[in-house]
């Protein structure tokens, strides 16, 4: 089972996107930055590969080789990094200046990339008929109703045909106030993980169960806030963009204020806080960072080593992660807009890194792929899931407007003359809420994500149960 | 008619059989820490962990004791040839032949989570996976009706733990689902698992208060000890109105746990004051409240202690663990009660419906009205003889009072066909 990932391989990552300074120096494993290289093709033509145990592969030139550790600067688009990786992690060292074993054997048909750098797809090159493939779902609007259980498995079913190595999700959920863009993490939003938790499985468990080849499940997260924000858990990789959160969840403390007795308050927040942290626990995460998102009352630090502490920091070098929110530690107006509070976590690119929850920060598709170390040698499929979710927003859209022109329609029909013409606009005013009552089947989780359309669907099951009462009556 | 003596005399008679039947039937004796004997058939042993068929009479109980709390084991205490022929039908010794099935508590507790139908599924349990088969009750339930937890953990305390293994798996066991899950000794966590939330309430997040929060204390104070766990634990899972339940615990170096109704007093913080408490799977593993984490059927065999389970039924693409016989009526049946899609509810309105418009029509249609309603109200009575607590939930009526009120829809519906 994963665990709780610390922060020290993340170093490397860090560096790639310039939040040096806070990650380093980590351990045995830290750097330095070197200068920012010119990109070289010669130089690059003959880079050393290190293919690690988890699939990834490293490019760079070696600096030194010991029993236990390969010390290289890697390369990455224009910067260059020192490193240091544990031979244990490494399967295969491949030097720039002799072909990969796999590849010397003369007339292998995968010879063409044998002590070639691989080409780049990002450099309008084609890659080696090997080479990963790579799936983006992008998952973008708003939570429960664009991203919902059934474009979301759809989209899944869709990129399980193409069976990628890496599953690249992207998550990006519309989050705001009134002026739209202002963050505001104090919104009463938990029970939105009521939605998220039948969503999560459909990343989980189903994958697990039903799709022949497992990929690399990777979340590159730009807004993962509110319901969306207990999504990302389910990775076994997070990217962050740079503007990248994850949160809003909070505060718990506030949910059923004025209702019932506060010992019963007290159980619902227990209760929807233990089903949260399950996400983060199963994805190999601390269930912490979900309290710590949750509950203002809650106070915990962390260190560089990605550490967390319940208490508030007592030793050079631990950060605030959460206070008690309490008078002066209370945020101000100030940090909630600029989004710096910490009465309650939201998950930002810089703390993420150093809690292990991401492994890297990524502007573009590109540094994602750049960090899973296979820009050079991927092919991008071209799916059917994005068009999925644009279609799921449309048709959410035109259902909604479709439902009070059909209702318009259902008042219009005169039911008068004949008992053949009664009936006749009575079967028809049937044939409009069964029209309606489809609708509330396909889209009902879009209008009320908590009920999925079911109360609907009955009231007009009643509805039409009535009219054929009416039209029992007049045949009699 | 016999006399109060010789009835006495029957009575002891029948007494001295039972106290009896354990030691005839017994071979091997579990001397525990605390200093009790526990007589009884050990039927497997894992690394220091007995399980042991105990005789109550003629019931009889397959116990777990943990090998922390297990001082001194001695075999064939009372040898007994006769009883050695008559060893249980399965050897359970050979772990490759052990069955198991997996059984879902899901839904509301009090309808689709109730013990009527737990027990109805024995027989072909039973069958299933034989007597000391392992039975895993899968929980993922939000809780429900506080009536049905007692009714639910006497069944299995005295239906199922005598014939099967059982463990509890959990996914989620929250409130009246929890209460009930603590009458297993064993329990496993899913990674996702969460268990506690405990606190009894109705209307408007109204705190069950005075004699029912009594009465709800005392009944769990007996069935954590079914489950022999801490009582402390459920108290902090409970809540008290009236004052704080915190609690913390400290884990020796053995295992053992302590638990303490503070703060303070343990190492580990478990629930501050002013909390409820509910264990994540981390939790519930580090502080020994369950056994161990299992993803799937092989890492809880392995939890378990066994090299090889033989899972019985089918495997179904969206589901965990196969499916076996007794497994496929519970997902039937419960399909059937579900109040997620709110069969019962509808049955009730168009019966109501239909009843109305009898009332205010005449000759043939009024007829026609009647047969409808008619239709609906034996709906209602199956889904009353499926699960009663369901129309406790829907008219609000108890099962008594369903008879009387089905009687009197009945007369009602008769006298409308009256000329």
């Amino acid at each position: 089972m994963k665990r709780f990932r610390t922060g020290i391989p993340l170093a490397l990552a860090a560096a790639m996107v310039g939040v040096l300074a806070a990650a380093a120096p980590i351990g045995a494993l830290a750097f330095t930055a070197t200068a920012i290289a010119e990109p070289d093709d010669t130089a690059q033509a003959t880079l050393d590969k290190l293919i690690l145990r988890n699939g990834k592969v490293i490019e760079g030139t070696i600096i030194r080789e010991t029993t236990d550790k390969v010390y290289i600067n890697v390369v990455v688009g224009n910067l260059s990094a020192q490193t240091v990786y544990e031979q244990a992690d490494i399967l295969q060292i491949i030097h720039g200046d002799q072909p990969a074993e796999a590849d010397a054997e003369p007339g292998d048909a995968d010879q063409a990339q044998a002590g070639d750098t691989p080409r780049s797809e990002a450099g309008g090159e084609a890659a080696s008929s090997d080479a990963p493939s790579v799936y983006l779902i992008n998952l973008e609007g708003q939570f429960g109703r664009d991203i919902s259980p059934t474009p979301v498995r759809d989209a899944m079913e869709a990129a399980e045909k193409e069976q990628p190595d890496f599953l690249i999700v992207y998550l990006n959920n519309k989050w705001g106030d009134l002026f739209s863009e202002l963050p505001n993490d104090y919104q009463d939003n938990f029970d939105w993980f009521m939605v998220a938790e039948k969503i999560v499985p459909i990343f989980t468990r189903e994958i697990d169960l039903n799709w022949e080849k497992k990929p690399s499940l990777v979340f590159w997260v730009r807004n993962a806030m509110g319901g969306a924000a207990f999504l990302p858990w389910v990775a076994d990789e997070i990217y962050m963009h740079p503007e990248g959160r994850i949160g809003g969840v909070g505060t718990l403390e506030k949910m059923f204020e004025g209702v019932g007795d506060e010992i019963v308050r007290q159980k619902q927040r227990s209760l929807r806080l233990g089903m949260a942290q399950g996400v983060a626990i199963a994805g190999g995460y601390d269930y912490r960072l979900i309290t710590a998102m949750a509950r203002k009352s809650y106070v915990a630090s962390y260190d560089i080593y990605g550490n967390i502490y319940e208490r508030m920091p007592e030793n050079p070098g631990e950060e605030v992660l959460t206070d008690d929110g309490k008078d002066k530690n209370q945020d101000t107006m100030q940090q909630l807009i600029t989004g710096e509070g910490n009465d309650v976590l939201t998950l930002k690119p810089r703390t993420a890194l150093q809690l292990g929850v991401s492994k890297g920060t990524a502007k573009d598709l590109d540094e994602v792929l750049e960090h899973l170390g296979i820009l050079r040698n991927h092919r991008l499929i071209e799916g059917r899931s994005n068009d999925i979710m644009d279609d799921w927003h449309r048709n959410v859209a035109r259902a909604e407007r479709k439902i009070p022109k059909l209702w318009q329609e259902f008042n219009e029909v005169q039911v008068s003359g004949t008992v053949r013409e009664q009936t006749q606009a009575l079967s028809h005013r049937i044939s409009i809420l069964k029209e309606m009552q489809d609708l509330y089947r396909r889209y009902g989780e879009a209008f009320n994500p908590f009920a999925g359309g079911v109360p609907r669907v009955n009231q007009l099951d009643m509805m039409i149960e009535q009219i054929n009462i009416q039209i029992t009556l007049l045949k009699a | 008619m016999r006399t109060l003596n010789q009835k006495l005399a029957v009575l002891m008679t029948m007494l001295a059989a039972c106290l009896a039947a354990p030691f005839a039937a017994a071979k091997d004796v579990v001397v525990l820490d605390d200093g009790r004997r526990v007589t009884g058939d050990i039927v497997r042993e894992i690394e220091g962990n007995v399980w042991m068929l105990v005789y109550f009479g003629d019931i009889k109980k397959q116990e777990f004791f943990s090998a922390a709390s297990v001082k001194e084991i001695i075999r064939d205490a009372v040898a007994d040839v006769a009883e050695q022929k008559e060893a249980p039908d399965k050897d359970v010794s050979k772990p490759g032949t052990l069955r198991g099935e997996v059984i879902t508590l899901e839904g509301m507790v009090g309808v689709e989570f109730a013990s009527k139908h737990l027990e109805s599924l024995i027989p072909q349990l039973e069958k299933d996976i034989g007597e000391g088969g392992i039975l895993v009750l899968k929980v993922n339930s939000g809780g429900g009706a506080l009536l049905e937890i007692k009714p639910l953990s006497d069944t299995i305390e005295n239906e199922l733990k005598p014939r099967f293994e059982v463990v509890g798996w959990i996914e989620s066991a929250i409130s009246a689902a929890a209460m009930t899950s603590m009458t297993m000794e064993r329990l496993y966590f899913l990674p996702e698992g969460n268990f506690g939330a405990c606190t009894g309430w109705y209307g408007q997040l109204t705190a069950v208060k005075g004699r029912g929060l009594e009465e709800t204390k005392e009944l769990m104070r007996m069935i954590t000890a079914r489950g022999k766990r801490d009582y402390r634990i459920m108290e902090a899972m409970q809540g008290n109105p009236d004052k704080d339940t915190p609690l913390s615990a400290t884990v020796d170096p053995d295992g053992t746990v302590h638990w303490y109704s503070d703060e303070d007093s343990g190492k580990v913080l478990v629930n501050p004051a002013g909390e409820i408490l509910t264990f994540n799977s981390v939790q519930a593993e580090k502080l020994r409240f369950s056994e161990g984490i299992a993803r799937n059927l092989d890492e809880l065999a392995q939890e378990m202690g066994y090299d090889e389970v033989e899972w019985v039924g089918k495997w179904q693409s969206d589901l965990i663990f196969p499916v076996g016989r007794a497994e496929a009526e519970n997902r039937r049946w419960r399909d059937f009660v579900s109040q997620d899609n709110q069969k019962l509810e509808l049955a009730v309105a168009k019966y109501q419906l239909y009843l109305g418009t009898a009332r205010s029509v005449q000759g043939k249609a009024r007829g026609i009205m009647v047969n409808k309603a008619r239709g609906f109200l034996r709906d209602i009575r199956r889904f009353y003889s499926e699960s009663p607590n369901s129309i406790l939930f829907t008219l609000n009526l108890t099962p008594d009072d369903f008879e009387l009120w089905y009687e009197q829809q009945d007369e009602i519906l008769r006298d409308l066909m009256r000329p």
